[in-house]
């Protein structure tokens, strides 16, 4: 695919202004291919040189590398290694005034844009969660149940009391390996 | 080795998982009915906040009784009065994690599907949602999405047309915690009628447990070796 | 040798072929606009829960597909077991297994959570499910019974016909065998929890398989002002009469096995006694209107001498297996699992939550329109297979039969 294609691409799916936002503001730091790229200007992503594997291949491949991993968490339990979709989406997640974050898959957002333009049906997110929200990966709750671990009966009470309250929103330290 | 090699307990480090799940581990639970308290719903809330249950929303025009048995549901809280004595029991019921899982056999996809290390799940990547797994548990653990949901976690996905059950928090297994949602709540009311653990590991809480008590299967007459046994039915 | 049956295309006028493609066609788009509607709202639109997951579209494929390997009966009779008469019969019979397959397997997989995934149903299998099975079985009864039809057709393939269609005998049995299993294989329930289901199966596919068939048979000829007969009338109803019989029977081989067998007394006082609905279905439906009631009208000495009344015969077997497999397949379902024996269940789950007691379940109308469309597409292939092809015999009358009545 001519890069050429995705800037047209993208002023398509995007609103222009956008976009020049995304070339003065990003331009410094948006390294890849510089013009033409999806990644939304208030994402994690935007402050990073590179994605998970080199960009390039990243465009091209994206999809077999979350299908790979997808099987490896599915049926191994693996869920922290670099290509884990909510790695995706924790980094490529675009964020309001608010600084609330914006469903990935909504207009104009990191993996809308890119597949509206190429015009690939996504549907990774009938099921997946489209903004970071209660990850499993969780450094601060697995620690607090180390307490738990040998003698259920007595000692548990207050460190599960803890897990118990802080049970639906993941603790905000996500720690991703890597 | 992976950081769960060695046995459950000894994960002082608790460390997400790098290595692919072995059966070293079966997962399993002990129920002693006894200590489980009437009235109390603590693990059915802590599962539904742990994995996004209580996202769900009724359809609007939905019905509002039908939509009670639309909503899925990985743990139930049941009761009991036994006809002969009238002696009532309580009891937390969700998917046994059986050895020969019904649901597992039916599936055509090959979807459902038991996890080496004991924990039977559905991969709703190849789930068509034919329900036919449904059909055969014999334990009514399973729910069919029947809404769109817009609301999920990222730890539980969710997605209408799937079946899913309680996975006994594998989420928290693969990133080294040895716990479950349940069993935590459970414990932080102070009832400790939930007991989680390595079904394998003679020293884990779950086995010593066992062997003070004398447990049953729910409907020991299908062989299905179920990982979940409770002690007082 | 014998006398050659001529076949010939149907030849009502066209503006009643189309008529009647017109109305089929309309039929099948509002089955699928409801498809359509219910995948996208999803399932909760239907009267369908946790409690009772398969609703009505079920009962319409699974009476569909069981009673298109019925269907398949005539053609086997006739070669299978030479029995000259009913060859002229085969070709239609072959068609109209076909359609019913097709409509009812359609039905199954537009009921689906996610039919968009119908490609991972047919390449991923997990083989020790039967119902994975049943999808090589469905698509290889559709294969074989168009190869039967080219044996029965076509004269250079008339001396395959024979062992073919002994294969699609074999073939059919396993398929309704295959059909039947699917709820033997679901050891929590107590309504399946036996091995008669099997057999039941395929008595009841059968009937149902010939009814529909007599039907057809005589609409399309009697619409082309084509003789049928009264003697291969009367052999077919005759047929019917048998295997409508049988059904009873083994419904109450069914229900003894399930009384004194598996010790299933709570459900069968269930069906049969204090079930409501599925009581009144079971014994209104199953055994009143698909049974009885057909079985006295074939072998009445007056009303089984009159097509109206052997075609209202007919219908009423059909109605009454609906009625069955609404009992076998959602009365099964709402009753509850038997999880605690010798206990009362006093609470399952939230309030609302069914468990321990009879689920309701009533079906919706997306659902009903889903079903009847399977219908209209199983018809609309066999009009428009009669129609353009030679399908149909020319005549039926007991001059042409006598012809066939010496074997070659
Ligand atoms: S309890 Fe039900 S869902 Fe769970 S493994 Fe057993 S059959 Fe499957
Ligand atoms: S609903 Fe999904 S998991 Fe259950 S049997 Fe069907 S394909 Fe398998």
């Amino acid at each position: 695919m001519r890069y050429k294609q995705f800037t047209s691409g993208m002023c398509r799916v995007t609103s222009l202004a956008l976009v020049s936002l995304a070339l003065v503001a990003g331009s410094a730091i948006v390294q890849a291919t510089g013009v033409g790229d999806f990644v939304v200007d208030s994402s994690k992503a935007a402050g990073l040189e590179n994605c998970v594997e080199p960009t390039e291949y990243m465009r091209r491949n994206h999809m077999e590398v979350i299908r790979h991993q997808r099987d490896t968490t599915v049926y191994g339990g693996i869920r922290s290694t670099k290509h884990s979709l909510a790695g995706c989406v924790e980094c490529h997640v675009g964020y309001d005034a608010q600084h609330k974050p914006v469903g990935i898959d909504g207009d104009g957002q990191f993996c809308a844009a890119c597949h509206d333009y190429a015009a690939v049906k996504l549907n990774c997110f009938d099921c997946h969660a489209t903004v970071p929200q209660g990850e499993a990966w969780n450094q601060v709750r697995a620690t607090e149940h180390e307490s738990l671990l040998p003698g259920v009966e007595e000692q548990a009470d207050a460190a599960a009391a803890a897990a118990a309250a802080s049970g639906a929103k993941a603790a905000a330290q996500e720690s991703r390996a890597q | 080795m992976g950081a769960l090699a060695s046995s459950a307990a000894g994960d002082a480090d608790a460390a997400a998982r790098t290595d692919p799940v072995t059966d070293r581990h079966r997962w399993g639970m002990f129920v002693d009915t006894s200590k489980c308290a009437d009235g109390c719903t603590a693990c059915v809330d802590a599962c539904d906040q742990e994995n996004g249950l209580n996202l769900q929303s009724e359809p609007h025009g939905d019905d509002e009784a039908k939509w009670q048995n639309q909503r899925a549901v990985w743990i139930r809280k049941v009761k009991l009065r036994d006809q002969a004595t009238g002696h009532v029991t309580n009891l937390p019921l969700m998917c046994q994690h059986c050895e020969h899982p019904p649901c597992v056999d039916v599936c055509p996809t090959g979807a459902s599907f038991k996890r080496a290390d004991g924990i039977v799940m559905v991969d709703r990547h190849t789930c068509i949602g034919c329900r036919y797994c449904m059909m055969a548990c014999p334990y009514k653990a399973r729910s069919f999405i029947h809404e769109q949901v817009d609301q999920k976690l990222t730890r539980a996905p969710r997605g209408m047309g799937c079946v899913e059950s309680c996975n006994l928090c594998a989420h928290r297994l693969d990133t080294g915690d040895i716990s479950t949602a349940c069993a935590d709540a459970c414990a932080a009311e102070n009832h400790h009628a939930i007991v989680f653990g390595d079904l394998k590991d003679p020293t884990s809480p779950v086995r010593q447990a066992m062997a003070k008590q004398t447990s049953r299967q729910i409907r020991e007459d299908l062989e299905l070796n179920t990982g979940v046994r409770y002690a007082g039915i | 040798m014998s006398k050659r049956i001529v076949y010939r295309e149907w030849l009502i006028q066209p503006e009643r072929y189309w008529g009647l493609l017109a109305i089929l066609a309309a039929v099948i788009a509002i089955g699928g606009a409801a498809a359509l509607y219910m995948e996208h709202e999803g399932h909760w639109v239907t009267g369908m829960t946790n409690s009772v997951v398969w609703g009505l579209p079920h009962v319409f494929a699974v009476f569909l597909i069981v009673a298109a390997s019925g269907a398949l009966n005539v053609a086997s009779i006739g070669t299978v077991f030479n029995k000259p008469s009913y060859k002229p019969l085969g070709r239609l019979s072959g068609l109209l297994a076909a359609g019913l397959l097709v409509g009812g397997l359609l039905v199954l997989v537009l009921d689906l959570g996610r039919p968009d995934r119908l490609l991972v149903a047919m390449t991923t299998y997990n083989f020790s499910s039967i119902f994975a099975w049943n999808i090589f079985l469905y698509t290889g009864f559709l294969a074989i019974t168009i190869g039967y039809l080219w044996t029965m057709a076509e004269r250079k393939g008339n001396y395959l016909q024979r062992p073919v269609g002994i294969f699609a005998f074999l073939w059919r049995l396993a398929l309704t065998t295959g059909t039947g299993s699917i709820f033997g294989f679901l050891v929590g329930r107590s309504a399946y929890d036996t091995a008669v289901l099997a057999p039941m199966f395929v008595v009841m596919s059968f009937a149902y398989g010939l009814a529909i068939y007599m039907l057809v048979l005589m609409t399309s000829f009697e619409w082309d002002g084509r003789p049928i007969g009264p003697k291969i009338l009367k052999r077919l109803k005759d047929l019917l009469g048998l295997f409508v019989g049988a059904v009873l029977y083994f419904t109450l081989i069914y229900h003894l096995t399930n009384l004194y067998g598996a010790k299933h007394a709570d459900f069968e006082s269930f069906l049969l006694l204090d079930g409501g609905l599925y009581t009144l279905m079971f014994w209104g439906g199953w055994v009143l209107v698909g049974g009885l009631l057909p079985l006295g009208i074939i072998y009445h000495p007056r009303l089984s001498k009159d097509r109206n009344w052997i075609a209202t015969a007919c219908a009423l077997v059909i109605a009454g297996g609906l009625a069955a497999m609404y009992v076998v397949i959602i009365g099964s379902q709402a009753f509850p699992l038997e999880m605690f024996p010798g206990k009362t269940v006093l609470a399952f789950g939230a309030p609302g939550d069914i468990g321990g007691a009879v689920a309701p379940y009533t079906p919706s109308l997306p659902e009903l329109l889903l079903g009847i469309g399977g219908v209209a597409v199983a018809m609309l292939i066999v009009s428009v297979g009669i129609r353009v092809l030679q399908f149909l015999p020319e005549s039926l009358s007991d001059r042409e039969m006598d012809g066939l009545a010496e074997p070659a």
